[in-house]
């Protein structure tokens, strides 16, 4: 575990290298992040301009799963895109022989190698949002609801990138498919929203089968003190069923694995 | 002891077959036609603990695949492999900390950073403990001469001082086996003969075994006492080099220097002349009457100076490709 630890600080190194080396790419798309925060924030200022609460949520709490709709956001992006764009093509052009042959895991490498540090700033963006809806809502949760908010947060990103990278395995099997990358952020949109806004058959769906309202619905409701025991149990347990499922796939995906001519 | 052992390998492909044009493309949607590919096809050979061996076919003929296989990328339809005791496509850590992959088309620094960069996280993935790590790294600077690069981006760097940085970052680890797959393909003649003079010195000085694949033969002949030939998946000749001409040669060549004028016509009688320059005339002759064809040139035409050579391996080893030779006898 520490040796994948220190790999993955040399990978966040080397990405911050990268950033440093391409500053303008880096500091418009900052720009660009910050942009789309305010867009956000006026959104939410001009919809409870006209009402108090939308489906039992008030301006604070709503506040709230957006800040972590923001952290979720860089998750997505910033970490997991990076190398879930490449897999195909390297899967394509028979690119994975380096990472198959080394003694590390294939699946971890080609996962987490590279990040995507130009929206870094959703996460300050993001628990910034947070704070201010705790402060907004004069919510003071304790030190249990707020470890336990970090819980379903790890959990939540252990969801998202099993999914994320299993969708991804679809590519052993065909000779080309673009923009694979997308379809899983593609969901993402169904997250930007509490749970409670979905109902019947379809908030079934999205809570129980693919548990994605959850995302950032746990942690807000954690920080609101709700004590959502039960999905929370529910969330960890399905995040490592599914993690446990992206490995086995994985290896079932490599046997297809055909590498490319030298 | 072996270090390498292959057993009956087979390694088949399913490959489609699409006609050409919107209509192929059309029907290749409902039926699609597959037709299997025997690219390594039962070949068995053992390696022995520090042999350096060449590893030559035509392109198509199977040896990336047979390397690939030894390397755990590829599982076989058939056959067994094992490679330092282990079996390679289970990819256990302890077998993969063993053995290295480079592959002259491909590779594995990362494009955006210093070779140094890359080098530091193989060592972390490799586990090298630092003292081996530097000994081993300031020893392959200094026998690849690649000090003064170390700190530059990859991609700024030429071909030649890529592929000598590709070579540190795979032997870092000090493989017990190393797998060469045309570590030499697109350098120039004094980065190809630095290269070699390299992979013989860290054979010599490791003691590794060291399988090499080239389309250059200068690499197999000054590297490689034995040699495997491979085509069509199939085991042609396994045995020294220099043995290959014994058992594919079907000719020997008589150079001749002629001190006077020649019927060329009657001279045509000996044997198939491949080159005439007069006075100097070389002729193909079957290997069993290369003595005698050579005692009535002395005495039938006037000849200065006379040798009989085997033809070069190159010409021997294009022939096997192509079909148009055999194993004699």
């Amino acid at each position: 575990m520490g040796r994948y630890v220190r790999l993955y600080r040399l990978f966040v190194k080397y990405s911050l290298m990268r950033a440093m080396m391409y500053k303008e790419d880096f500091l418009i798309w900052s720009a660009v992040m910050v942009g789309w925060f305010i867009l956000t924030i006026i959104f939410y200022q001009v919809l409870f301009a006209n009402v108090s609460e939308v489906a039992g949520w008030t301006k604070a709490e709503l506040l709230i799963l957006q800040g972590y709709y923001f952290v979720f956001d860089f998750i997505l992006w910033g970490v997991l895109w990076p190398n879930m764009k490449q897999l195909p093509i390297k899967i394509n052009k028979g690119e994975l022989d380096y990472d198959l042959i080394r003694p590390i895991s294939a699946q971890f490498m080609l996962s987490f190698r590279e990040l995507d540090l130009d929206n870094a700033n959703e996460v300050i963006l993001g628990v910034a949002t947070i704070i201010y809806g705790l402060r907004l809502g004069q919510i003071h949760p304790g030190v249990v609801e707020t470890l336990l908010a970090i819980m379903t947060v790890v959990a939540a990103i252990v969801f998202i990138y099993a999914f994320y990278f299993i969708s991804i395995c679809i590519a052993f099997w065909f000779d080309r498919i673009e923009n694979l990358h997308y379809f899983f952020p593609s969901f993402r949109h169904l997250w930007k929203q509490p749970q409670s806004f979905y109902s019947g058959w379809l908030r079934w769906i999205l809570t129980i089968i693919v548990p994605i309202t959850l995302v950032t619905t746990l942690p807000t409701e954690w920080l609101l003190m709700r004590l959502p025991w039960k999905e929370t149990i529910f969330l960890i347990v399905f995040s490592l069923v599914a993690l446990w499922f992206s490995r086995w796939f994985f290896k079932v995906a490599l046997r297809r694995y055909s590498s490319a001519s030298s | 002891m072996s270090v390498i052992q292959i057993s009956h390998l087979q390694k088949y492909y399913k490959v489609h077959e699409k006609e050409p044009g919107l209509k192929g493309s059309i029907k290749s949607l409902f039926a699609r036609k597959y037709r299997e590919v025997k690219a390594v096809d039962d070949i068995s050979f053992e390696i022995g603990e520090g042999e350096l061996v060449g590893f030559i076919g035509p392109n198509g003929a199977g040896k990336t695949t047979t390397l690939k296989v030894l390397s755990g990328l590829l599982y076989p339809t058939g056959g067994e492999v094992a490679v330092l005791g282990y079996t390679p496509w289970d990819r256990k850590p302890e077998f993969q900390k063993q053995f290295s992959l480079v592959m002259g088309q491909k590779n594995q620094l990362w494009w955006d950073l210093p070779p140094m960069e890359t080098f530091i996280l193989n060592k972390e993935i490799y586990e090298v403990p630092d003292l081996q790590y530097r000994k081993t790294l300031d020893t392959l600077v200094e026998l690849l001469d690649v000090k003064d690069i170390l700190k530059i981006q990859v991609r700024k760097l030429s071909l030649g001082q890529r592929m000598k940085c590709e070579l540190i970052a795979a032997l870092l680890h000090n493989p017990k086996v190393l797998f060469l797959d045309e570590p030499t393909i697109g350098l120039d003649v004094v980065m190809q003969k630095a290269m070699r003079d390299f992979i013989k010195e860290y054979n010599r000085k490791f003691k590794s075994t060291i399988i090499l694949t080239s389309h250059y033969m200068d690499d197999v002949k000054e590297l490689c006492e034995r040699v495997i030939i491979i085509d069509h998946g199939k085991l042609l000749f396994d045995g020294k080099l220099s043995s290959v001409i014994d058992r594919f040669a079907r000719n020997k060549i008589i150079s001749v220097v002629f001190s006077g004028e020649v019927n060329q016509r009657k001279l045509a009688e000996f044997g198939d002349v491949r080159e005439y320059d007069f006075p100097k005339v070389r002729i193909n002759v079957p290997r069993d009457q290369a003595a005698k064809k050579a005692s009535q040139l002395l005495n039938e035409f006037p000849v200065a100076d006379i040798i009989i050579e085997e033809p070069p391996i190159e010409a021997i080893i294009r022939e096997v490709f192509t079909g148009k030779m055999r194993p004699a006898g």
